[in-house]
């Protein structure tokens, strides 16, 4: 017995060493919390950082175009895409509808992430004070944002200006005229005063980049029952700061904007970023998308495959007979710059039908680099020359190419809006593309303020700004042909102008919701939804699922199944 | 699957496979991928485990052992796409290499004690035990590598290389427990025992908990009383226990960041978001059962059963919450309530014929249900009492998994544009969801709970046949009345024409009967065609049959063996089921959409005793 214990005591101290209650202490080396993270310079930079970083998830994917290409008068749904609701205002167009719910969800956490940096920038230690009210004001002009967009969407939404402790399941529904003078307002103030001009991180929230959103802010305001009487005139002044900082001018050549390697070029006031090693590494899952959906199905015609230079067709945006009428395509050089006339061929000399048979354009030869297919696109050409009638079928079979010309178009063929082609991709299924989202350029900048110094009445000084985008938008020695006269200018003539210069960049669902024009508009211009289009679809209904979980439940916006 | 049927699936050749076998964006033929090299998934595993085992015996009664069970665990996975693959279609190849690394051992200490003690005999044991795991992982994908051939054993030369990760998991449970029997003469048994165990993956100070138990059995037909009774056993049994569940992921308590991506001008930004919020709360979920049960044998043992009876009350349920989003949360993983079980289990086994030298037969037959009910949650009213956490789909009085959804009512015919139109913004051909509480409107009020994913019952039967040598069994399983939610229908019947589709019975002006939607080339799925996916999940399947035959002893020596049988076995032969697609027992409630069918197996073997 006893030469036993010698042996059994090892066994019982080693067990009694290793089972004291330290050993449960979970250590958590791979993941950091924010109580130990959140604490000095680099985790509060990081904090600020990831407050851009959210709304990426926003800007550039899917549902960023979707929310704001969808439902007016210049895009209807194309051939393919799980999120035409948003386009047509039917059953699907509900509040358990995934974007109507995610775009609500991206905006809140960005939220709430800004509310961490402003509320814990007090207790960072060891932090330069001028360095810290920056990020401050930087994480007030996000969040300023993201409550602009929530209120564009939804109208009356929860209003929080505090960081979420803990379990959190009320809500409040505020006022949107509440959100302006709470939050937005005062957030974006607080940015002017304390932003820098020109950040040295490029793609740092800017002074000039809160003065044109807050000029955007109280534009929008001007127009709703709770307008203050200076809404539009504080408008234009803040966008006037903005046209007269000398970082910024229009470019001279329209289509020099949309060059792949000129993003950071002297029209733009504020883009949200994309890195081209982050986004091609698979790093990124947010980049710039919008190469895909605005294409048409190319890759099905004859002589044509997909490939990068092209791009990969996702056919989810077709342009509405409106759109394609909206230019003056003899003088205005801005639907060529637009949209893609020409397809090259790309697989030698044949094209494979359905059943996988070769045939070739009226059965002649095509060589790869030969024209394989052209979009000529709507009304008179820039020399006159009607296309539909030049273009006719007689003419269609002389030529070793296809054409197809406006009573043609349909869901999977119809011009293709260029302005996001990035040819730079590595590979032809990559979808994460390199260009940063352009959130705030100058010639937005002009028509907001021609549209701030319209609703002052001051039609002379608003003609002024809309020919400074249209001189720059026309042919050569069309210039003078482009210009229009106070008399002329409207509401609706900016509209059209708005739609001429900046279709196809996340603009006009606000567009038309701000001016109180989206039913009407989409009612005389967009047949997929003219028919479903209700005055409560002006704000987009409540997610369902924010009801269901939150304690007591949350009113559903008027007009949607509560 | 999805590829059209209408497509050609070869090249003119016959042999070489298209890569698209129609003209579609999107459709590549899984017949390319199948070419040897094309696809490569492969999957190394390495394990080591050595238990060891060590025990000193004191003396007959006092006895000491120490198990320790290393157990070390390599994986590789690695995967190469060429350019014929879905993933490129025809551009360049990727390939990624992840390692994975688990270690974990347990050490158990036992200390067993016996002695004679009054009229019965008192077992005493004590035990102390860790449980430790860690899993660690690194991974490599690269994408646009120069050379096809290298696969992943060169991803350094590809021209994309930046997504690496790596990742660590430790979780440690910590025990001890003791236990005291006593048994006179085999016809009463009483145990009690008490444990405590530690978590690792809970909260400070609510890492330990303790967990007794008692039970107590009596042979009742050993009793003088019980003499003329048929039974030749006849056993009562009563226990009562409590066990804890911590099976959570690790770190759940202190909260988390997730890495966010942004640049400046090019330049790298990385931050890092709030994402999960602290818990430092979480506690064991605790389940106390009481259970009251039999087991008999009648007929010298011919036929045997068992029977039992329990309530198990479950709370502080270990559960992931759902969270309103304006929070700027998802969800949070708590303590959320509790639950209410009782069951009821039944089994039977049966000699029919017992004939060594003609015909066997046996037969054991088992059948069991369990009722589950949510009796507390978070949400309380005002008064305190809880209420239905309709955002986590938990109601009182139901299984904590349900299916709450809209009803399917029907199909919108053609004479009914306008009721389409008024109440769901449809048309004729479309699916119709049912007015569930009647007020002439479709509102998420409408919503029902249309099932759960407890079975009515559930059981087996298996018998067994002889004769002579040859022998045959059969294992037959059911379960029946559960609820089963298909996304394999959500995503094999868009109805769209452009993938080949599950062949249902679709609504046309021609067929207004049907019960699915009308095609719709416009849409990638059709409006509501969700709620075509819940299904009766029961079934009753053949899990098992076994042929076998006993070669003579003589025989078989005669070759060198001492017996050697040889044997054909089936699995899953066959099935039947309200849910006619596949074998539904393949999933949990809800089956994947690209889950493949479990696999009917035949096996022939061997098995020889030297």
């Amino acid at each position: 017995m006893k030469n036993y214990t010698k042996l059994i005591i090892p066994f019982l101290v080693v067990s009694v060493f290793i089972s004291c209650e330290d050993i449960l202490k979970e250590d958590n080396i791979a993941n950091v919390t924010e109580s130990e993270y959140y604490t000095d310079l680099a985790g509060f930079e990081a904090a600020v950082n990831a407050t851009y970083g959210i709304m990426k998830e926003f800007y550039g994917p899917e549902i960023g175009w979707t929310m704001t290409v969808f439902g007016t008068d210049t895009y209807r749904a194309g051939a393919d895409g799980s999120h035409k609701y948003m386009a047509r205002y039917d059953s699907g167009h509900n509040s358990e509808a995934g974007y109507i719910r995610d775009t609500w969800k991206i905006f809140y956490r960005q939220i709430n992430q800004a509310n961490a940096v402003v509320g814990r920038s007090e207790g960072i230690e060891g932090m330069d004070t001028a360095l810290k009210t920056k990020r401050v004001a930087e994480a007030r002009f996000l969040r300023a944002l993201a409550y602009f967009n929530l209120i564009r969407h939804y109208g009356d939404v929860h209003l929080s200006l505090e960081e979420t402790e803990g379990v959190q399941i009320e809500a409040n529904k505020t006022a949107s005229s509440e959100i302006y003078t709470k939050a937005i307002i005062p957030d974006l103030e607080f940015a002017i005063a304390n932003l820098e001009d020109n950040p040295s991180d490029y793609g740092r929230a800017s002074k000039p980049a809160a003065q044109f959103l807050l000029a955007k802010v109280l534009l929008r305001r001007s127009y709703t029952s709770f307008a203050a009487g200076d809404d539009a005139s504080k408008a234009e002044s803040f966008m006037s700061q903005v046209i007269n900082n000398p970082r910024f001018e229009l470019l001279e050549n329209f289509s020099d904007i949309w060059k792949i390697d000129n993003e950071q070029n002297a029209e733009i006031i504020w883009s949200i970023q994309n890195a081209k090693s982050q986004v091609d590494e698979g790093l990124d899952d947010y980049g710039h998308r919008g190469h895909l959906y605005f294409l048409m199905e190319y890759d099905k015609k004859l002589a044509m495959t997909r490939d990068t230079e092209n791009g990969r067709p996702w056919k989810r945006f077709r342009p509405t007979p409106y759109l394609m009428q909206v230019w003056d395509r003899t003088k205005d050089r801005r639907y060529d710059e637009t949209f893609k006339h020409v397809w090259y061929a790309n697989v030698g000399t044949v094209g494979i039908d359905d059943k996988g048979d070769n045939i070739t354009p009226n059965g002649l030869p095509v060589a790869v680099g030969d024209t394989a297919l052209y979009i000529p696109g709507p009304g008179l050409d820039r020399h006159g020359v009607d296309q539909d009638g030049y273009w006719n079928a007689a003419k269609q079979e002389t030529v070793n190419f296809q054409v197809y010309t406006s009573n043609e178009w349909d869901q999977r063929t119809f011009p293709s809006l260029n302005k996001w082609i990035d040819p730079t991709r590595p590979n032809i299924q990559h979808t994460q593309g390199q260009r940063d989202f352009i959130l705030m350029r100058l010639a937005d900048a002009y028509l907001i303020r021609a549209e701030a110094r319209l609703k002052q009445g001051n039609t002379a000084a608003a003609a002024e700004d809309i020919n400074k985008i249209r001189t720059r938008g026309a042919w050569d020695g069309k210039e003078t042909e482009m210009q229009i006269t106070a008399a002329e200018v409207n509401l609706d003539m900016i509209l059209d102008e708005r739609a001429r210069e900046l279709v196809g960049e996340g603009h006009r669902w606000y567009d038309l919701t701000r001016t109180g024009t989206l039913v009407e508009r989409v009612k005389a211009h967009n047949s997929d939804a003219k028919e479903n289009i209700q005055s409560h679809h002006i704000v987009r209904p409540i997610p369902l699922s924010q009801i269901d979980r939150t304690s007591g439940g949350y009113e559903q916006n008027p007009g949607y199944a509560q | 699957m999805r590829n059209l049927p209408l497509g050609r699936p070869y090249l003119d050749d016959g042999v070489t496979p298209r890569f698209k076998t129609w003209n579609d964006g999107i459709a590549t033929n899984p017949l390319s991928e199948i070419v040897p090299g094309v696809y490569i998934d492969e999957r190394v595993y390495s394990r080591i485990f050595v238990p060891a085992y060590f025990q000193i015996n004191f003396n007959p009664d006092l006895i000491f052992t120490t198990t320790f069970g290393p157990d070390l665990r390599f994986t590789r996975r690695g995967e190469f796409r060429g350019e014929a693959t879905n993933d490129n279609r025809l551009g360049p190849a990727d390939a990624e290499v992840e390692n994975v690394r688990e270690q974990g051992f347990t050490l158990e200490n036992l200390l067993t004690y016996n002695r004679n003690l009054g009229p019965g005999r008192l077992k005493l044991t004590l035990l102390q035990s860790i449980q430790n795991s860690s899993r660690e992982t690194s991974k490599a994908e690269v994408k646009n590598l120069p050379y096809e051939s290298q696969l992943w054993y060169n991803i350094g030369t590809a021209s994309v290389k930046g997504d690496l990760s790596s990742s660590i998991s430790e979780w440690e449970l910590q025990s001890y427990m003791g236990r005291l029997n006593y048994d006179i003469d085999g016809k009463y048994l009483f145990q009690a025992s008490l444990r405590a165990d530690g978590s690792s993956r809970l909260a400070e100070g609510n890492k330990w908990s303790y967990f007794p138990g008692v039970s107590f059995g009596w042979r009742i037909n050993e009793e003088s009383f019980m003499e003329n009774i048929p039974f030749n056993e006849f056993k009562l049994r009563f226990s009562y226990g409590e066990v804890g569940n911590t099976s959570i992921r690790p770190y759940v308590t202190p909260g988390r960041l997730d890495r966010t991506v942004y640049s400046w001008g090019g330049s790298n930004a990385y931050g890092y978001r709030l994402d999960k919020i602290a818990n430092p709360d979480l506690k064991w979920e605790i389940s106390k059962t009481l259970d009251f049960g039999f087991d008999f044998a009648l007929l010298d043992s011919k036929i045997s059963g068992t029977f039992d009876l329990y309530w198990t009350n479950t709370s502080d349920l270990l559960l992931e919450r759902n969270l309103p989003w304006s929070s700027g949360y998802e969800s949070v993983l708590q303590n959320v309530g509790a639950t209410k079980t009782n069951g009821i289990e039944f089994g039977i086994d049966a000699v029919i014929i017992d004939n060594p030298e003609g015909l066997s037969f046996d037969l054991n037959f088992n059948i069991a249900n369990y009722k589950e009910k949510i009796t507390e949650l978070a949400l309380k009213d005002d008064n305190g009492n809880p209420i239905d956490d309709v955002g986590n789909d938990w109601f009182i009085g139901q299984p904590i998994r349900v299916f709450y959804d809209y009803q399917y009512g029907g199909i919108y015919q053609l004479n009914e544009v306008v009721l389409a139109k008024s109440l769901e913004g449809k048309v004729p051909g479309e699916i119709r969801r049912a007015d569930t509480n009647g007020d002439g409107k479709i509102t998420p009020s409408d919503r029902v709970i249309l099932g759960t994913d407890v079975p009515d019952y559930y059981g087996g039967v298996t018998t067994n046949f002889s004769y002579k040598n040859w022998d045959l069994s059969a294992f037959f399983y059911f379960k029946q009345g559960q609820m089963i939610n298909s996304n394999f229908h959500r995503g094999n019947n868009s109805l769209q024409g452009r993938y080949n589709n599950l062949n249902v019975d679709y609504w046309t002006p021609d067929n207004p009967n049907g019960r699915y939607p009308r095609p719709d080339i416009g849409q990638e799925r059709a409006k509501d065609g969700d709620l075509l996916r819940y299904f009766d999940g029961s079934y009753i399947k053949l899990r098992n049959l076994t042929l076998g035959y006993n070669l003579d002893s003589d025989v078989a020596s005669k070759i060198g063996f001492r017996s050697l049988r040889l044997y054909l076995q089936g699995q899953n032969l066959w099935f039947t089921s309200k849910y006619d697609t596949f074998d539904p027992e393949i999933g949990e409630s809800t089956l994947g959409s690209g889950i493949a069918p479990s696999s009917s197996l035949w096996a022939l073997g061997i098995k020889a005793n030297l």
